[in-house]
């Protein structure tokens, strides 16, 4: 008995969250192997994850400025502004 | 912010110095910080917050929170991974705060229709020509489209969506903070997921396959 597109792309999205069991395992692999949309989903999703993961992981160590839109200019002056005033006097505060 | 206290902690005159002399190559400066990380911080910020005015205020606290113990940064880290690691504190107390109670009923099965046939075949069979994350992710629009995307899905699909893909926090921690169980979890990743896939293929290459066929629940 095969299982649907529908049921499919569940486990698939399901097998990045948690590890399928043997007969989950089973009944995708025999229907991917039959279904070329669902062998696309699956790559795709995949492709996914692991991209934005990365996307946001070079947010903190890479030099990506240049690609990112900066903050709005007054959002920048208000923050120097507030950061100015609360730590000008509180200097000796912890 | 009312955090202007004059206390006299025994360090009164000088500004507190960093542990190290070498230190002095990095300037103490929250000013210089916004200057060099503002932006990230606040990008960072806005994708886990879709609120313009909350992201500023969370990257605000974490700066001062960061000067508050800027004794404690020993360059272990790069400067920007220990203001992100602060930010990302805060942003998660921010969204503990507002996720209790959020109760929003889980339901399995209905927006999978404007995917699947009754009989749960495609309706538009995904393409590999059309959907390449690899392109996608490198078009130079890639923020200000991920942003849109990420605004289609509910407040609480986005929190687990943003902890599970982008932070890969394991899944019995999101489960606990959204107070969800597992198995709605899978439920509710597996619809952020085929939509965040959707709207980044549409938004993208107005591809076919990944038209909607029916409107998107809210």
């Amino acid at each position: 008995m095969m299982i649907s597109c529908k049921k499919a792309t569940e486990l698939i999205c399901q097998s990045l969250d948690r590890p399928l069991s043997f007969w989950e395992r089973l009944e995708l692999r025999l229907h991917l192997w039959m279904c070329g949309g669902c062998s696309n989903f699956k790559k795709q999703s995949e492709a996914l994850d692991r991209l934005l993961h990365k996307r946001f992981h070079d947010l903190t160590d890479g030099d990506i400025e240049s690609e990112l839109e900066q903050m709005p200019e007054e959002v920048c002056e208000r923050l120097k502004h507030k950061l100015r005033e609360a730590t000008q006097d509180g200097e000796a505060s912890s | 912010m009312v955090e202007r206290r004059v206390l006299n902690t025994g360090k009164t005159d000088n500004p507190p110095q960093a542990s190290d002399t070498d230190a002095a190559s990095e300037p103490l400066d929250p000013s210089a910080w916004v200057d060099r990380h503002g932006t990230v911080m606040y990008r960072y910020a806005l994708v886990r917050v879709n609120k313009p005015e909350v992201a500023e205020e969370l990257v605000q606290d974490a700066l001062l929170a960061a000067w508050r113990s800027r004794d404690k940064f020993k360059g272990a880290s790069t400067e920007r991974t220990w203001l992100i690691g602060i930010l990302r504190h805060k942003i998660m107390d921010h969204l503990r705060s507002r996720s209790r109670g959020v109760g929003e009923q889980v339901s399995h099965s209905d927006w999978l229709e404007e995917f699947f046939d009754e009989k749960g075949r495609w309706l538009r069979m995904p393409d590999p020509s059309t959907v390449q994350p690899e392109a996608m992710l490198e078009k130079e629009e890639f923020w200000a489209v991920f942003h849109e995307c990420l605004d289609t899905l509910v407040p609480r699909a986005r929190e687990a969506f943003a902890r599970r893909v982008i932070e890969q926090e394991e899944t019995a921690t999101i489960c606990k903070a959204l107070e969800v169980t597992a198995t709605n979890l899978w439920v509710i990743l597996f619809r952020a997921r085929t939509q965040m896939r959707r709207c980044l293929t549409l938004k993208w290459f107005n591809a076919s396959d990944a038209e909607p066929t029916g409107s998107r629940s809210e």
